[in-house]
């Protein structure tokens, strides 16, 4: 799926969004469905693989048994080593610890206080026919490599998304986009239906963006409550 | 009924153009009120910029050497994390708590440094110059404080002409004020090749006027 990455040039961005949070909700979760944030920060430290082994120390959650085959989509040396999911019952800190007499040390990634939020939002400027729904997992990440030369201990708050934008309905032949966040650190499109925007905003169904609007929005959505 | 309607189209008419010409308007001075709002303190009219704010102009010297400051703090930061990590791994840290929150603290310093270090770099590239989206929030608030209390959604606000020059124009060592004391053809050509100055002659012409059509005016 994520191989399959539409054109980096954003359909969406032609046209000039308002939008409006319509519907949010929250709900704490055990595990990240998929470890974007995870293996974003891990590539942004190491830009070469430096080992083989990956501790994940985290609560199952529905899809932790489908980790490694999803992980595998997904571009860089993070998603090629090995992946062990352990229950998050002791610290990182102790976790890594315990691999301290072996010689191939591995990488230790806790992820905790992990939330799931759903939000839809209905676009103002084309009548409130544009929907765009988010699924955002927020998750606390605690990361220690016990490299002999340069140990790294670090804990990010980071959070991923999906975005799926459509016309009045989420069927084939009505998404307009569907993106995702964080992938080497920026957001892509999976999917953009440019002749379906381009049509629209023929028929003044979505409103033209004016080259010089510049909206931090444009591409994305406003910030979700906390 | 029929009486009543024919009374109503000729009364309509006349009616018209003086619901027209009856809106009523305001004058504003915006060249004063923009001079007395309390941002235009730190105007500073040479560069342009306004001081004590984002769109001050920055010294390209104390950029670098605000730069060479910060980068040798995240030095000492990394160095810190280094002995955080290396503490971590090989002994036992009593507050695991407080070690996090001092990853994080570090961590956060750490990217605001680099954050700042960047724009610093930008405005270096442009001579201490900021972006000129550091300019657009101050004119935002100079206009909302300037034009929201003015605003009447029944009244025409004009703006007041601008004040000339009060110093007497010498065009190429014409006196069009000349003309008036003595008026030869010469004089009368060399006032009308100067016609876009005339104003200059008149320093306290900064009053609105209106000229109300006559019916007799056909352009």
């Amino acid at each position: 799926m994520l191989l399959c990455r539409a054109s980096t040039a954003s359909a969406c961005s032609l046209a000039l969004h308002d939008w409006q949070l319509k519907f949010f909700y929250k709900i704490p979760i055990n595990a990240p469905f998929i470890p974007l944030s995870e293996i974003a920060v891990i590539q942004k430290q190491f830009n070469r693989a430096v080992t083989d082994r990956l501790f994940w120390a985290v609560k199952p959650g529905v899809l932790t048994p489908f980790n490694d085959f999803i992980i595998s989509f997904i571009d860089g040396w993070v998603s090629k080593v090995k992946w062990i999911i352990v229950p998050n019952n002791k610290s990182v800190i102790k976790l890594a610890r315990s691999f301290s007499n072996d010689e191939n040390k591995p990488l230790i990634v806790g992820s905790d206080k992990n939330y799931l939020k759903i939000a839809v939002f209905l676009d103002a400027n084309s009548n409130n026919n544009c929907c765009q729904i988010v699924l955002a997992q927020d998750s606390r990440i605690r990361c220690i490599f016990q490299d002999p030369n340069k140990p790294w201990a670090q804990e990010y708050s980071m959070e991923s998304w999906f975005s799926l934008i459509f016309y009045r309905l989420p069927i084939p032949g009505y998404i307009l986009s569907f993106s995702t966040y964080p992938i080497d650190g920026n957001r892509v499109a999976l999917y953009e239906d440019h002749p379906l925007v381009e049509t629209l905003l023929s028929k003044k169904m979505l409103m033209r963006r004016p080259d010089l609007v510049i909206d931090p929005y444009s591409f994305d959505f406003p910030d979700l409550p906390e | 009924m029929k009486k009543y309607v024919k009374i109503l189209l000729l009364v309509f008419p006349c009616l018209l153009p003086f619901s027209l010409f009856g809106q009523p308007f305001g004058e504003a001075d915006l060249e004063r009120l923009i001079m007395n709002h309390p941002m235009m303190k730190n105007y500073d009219a040479k560069t342009g910029h306004f001081k004590n704010t984002p769109y001050e102009l920055k010294n390209v010297a104390d950029l670098k050497l605000e730069n060479a400051s910060m980068s040798s703090e995240i030095k000492e930061i990394e160095s810190k994390e280094l002995n955080n990590s290396v503490a971590a791994i090989s002994s036992e840290i009593e507050d695991e708590d407080a070690f996090w929150d001092n990853v994080v603290s570090l961590g956060v310093r750490k990217y605001q440094l680099k954050y700042k270090i960047q724009k610093n770099e930008n405005m270096i590239i442009s001579d201490g110059k900021p972006g000129s989206e550091k300019l657009y929030p101050i004119i935002d608030n100079i206009c909302n404080d300037i034009f929201v209390p003015m605003y009447d959604k029944n009244k025409v606000i004009l703006n007041k002409q601008p004040r000339y020059l009060t110093k007497k124009p010498e065009l190429n060592g014409k006196d069009l004020h000349a003309f008036w004391s003595r008026p030869d053809e010469k004089v009368l050509c060399d006032y009308l090749q100067y016609s876009s100055f005339i104003g200059l002659m008149f320093p306290s012409v900064d009053k609105t006027i209106l000229f109300q059509k006559t019916s007799g005016d056909t352009k």
